[in-house]
């Protein structure tokens, strides 16, 4: 049987959701006839304990993990925190210069390599724009308060490795100094899309995402998207994207020292 | 002298307050709406961010649990299921979901877990709909305020769910529900 506009009105009176008037019309339309008082008890089979068959997915759900995150929210409106620092003069010209310097290097090192590129139509900035616009989600209170022992967190990179079809265990477990967090194998456009996290206690999370693509090899670029700093390249079989607040060049170095590592470990 | 006057706004710690309450229900409308744990994890901080931004935006006196569901929905809506970027591999089942301890395979759990199969198997915004209304207890007019759709919609919604999940519960093995009330 299918749904008719009946049912809405044989619905809302099963919730007490009709005023005086509708409900008496109901009552009798399901008095008056058979159909609509079968139709009305076939409805109300789905009177369920909805309520209760839910009640345990609460106590699923991770309490402490979540007030830990909460409290990490700082508070709007207090947006700049003093520093009790006695040389607080200091402390914040010193702020300011690796602020600007980080600015203009980063826009020296993207302008020269955009020069060098030939800025063809790139099918992969599709992919890149979606995996950062993702990422720009993330911020370090999620994996901050993410701690999965090591053991699973080796068996998420093996998991990785073969759907991606790339080795990427053990190596992978640290980038640069920086512990792995967590390793998903997400999804894109259907096809396995890995998303290796780490975490710089400065910069906030650091995310390497591979995606098969035979695309052909090509060497490392950088871009800024959704306000993340990218470096891609791409090898014969797969499409790399790392993403993270850090510096142009420190995320550089970072992919230049896996790029080699993976290129190492794939040899065919 | 007059004493100024406070405006009926609620604060950012009021809001924070409420929130730190909310934190599992607004969890499980995420489990709900992506079937994934991890970005029910995501979708809650994000609405945590969101609801202490927008705190001078609550109507002090209002439900704020039904205003925290309308952001989590709005960014469930606008930013995380439209991108092609996805968790996992599709479709969880409520009964990996819900993962029970030991001996836990009582008749309580069975249905439960086919309750929520139920409404998981539901189209999206049907499932958002019957979820609000008879897990969660919202009328069909608070249904309407926080899926911002006409009370109209929410009638047709809820009614194509019963339909559809009267037909499932109707078929031949799953025909010994107990009535409402928690079994046992």
């Amino acid at each position: 049987m299918t749904k008719t506009p009946m049912d809405e009105l044989l619905v809302a009176y099963l919730d007490g959701e009709l005023d005086a008037a509708r409900r008496a019309e109901v009552e009798a339309a399901v008095s008056a006839d058979a159909g609509t008082a079968a139709r009305l008890a076939t409805l109300r089979q789905s009177d369920l304990p909805f309520s209760e068959s839910f009640e345990p997915l609460l106590g699923q759900a991770p309490q402490q993990k979540l007030e830990a995150m909460l409290a990490a929210i700082p508070s709007p409106q207090t947006t700049v925190r003093p520093a009790r620092s006695i040389s607080r003069r200091g402390l914040i010209a010193a702020a300011l210069g690796c602020l600007v310097s980080g600015i203009a290097l980063d826009r020296a090192f993207i302008a020269v390599q955009n020069l060098a590129s030939s800025r063809s139509a790139d099918e992969e900035a599709d992919w890149r724009g979606e995996v950062a616009e993702y990422l720009a989600l993330y911020t370090p209170e999620t994996l901050r308060n993410m701690t999965i022992e090591e053991s699973k967190r080796t068996a998420q990179l093996q998991h990785a490795s073969q759907r991606l079809g790339l080795q990427l265990d053990p190596f992978a477990m640290s980038l640069g100094g920086l512990e792995m967090r967590r390793t998903q194998v997400l999804e894109y456009d259907g096809k396995p899309l890995g998303q290796i996290m780490y975490l710089d206690p400065q910069h906030g999370p650091v995310a390497l995402c591979i995606i098969a693509s035979t695309a052909g090899s090509k060497k490392m670029r950088t871009e800024q998207r959704s306000g993340l700093n990218l470096v891609y390249w791409s090898s014969d079989t797969h499409a790399f994207v790392m993403a993270a607040r850090n510096p142009i060049a420190d995320l550089h170095a970072r992919a230049e020292e896996i790029r080699y590592e993976l290129a190492d470990r794939n040899q065919v | 002298m007059r004493q100024a006057v406070e405006a009926p706004i609620a604060s950012e710690q009021d809001i924070r307050t409420g929130l730190s309450q909310y934190l599992a229900r607004l969890w499980r409308y995420g489990v709900m709406l992506s079937h994934h744990r991890d970005t029910a994890d995501d979708l809650v901080q994000a609405t945590c961010v969101r609801a202490l931004e927008r705190s001078a935006q609550f109507a002090a006196g209002s439900r704020l649990d039904h205003w925290l569901f309308a952001i989590l929905h709005s960014i469930w809506l606008n930013e995380v299921r439209a991108r092609r970027v996805r968790e996992g591999q599709g479709f969880v089942e409520a009964s990996e979901t819900l993962t029970f301890d030991g001996a836990a395979k009582t008749e309580t759990h069975i249905l439960a877990v086919q309750i929520m199969n139920h409404v998981h198997a539901l189209p999206e915004a049907q499932r958002s709909a019957v979820f609000l209304c008879y897990v969660e207890g919202l009328s069909y007019r608070e249904v309407a305020d926080v899926l911002q759709i006409p009370v109209g919609t929410v009638m047709s919604r809820l009614a194509a769910a019963r339909a559809r999940i009267a037909e499932a519960t109707s078929e031949p093995k799953t025909s010994t529900f107990p009535s409402r009330g928690k079994a046992q």
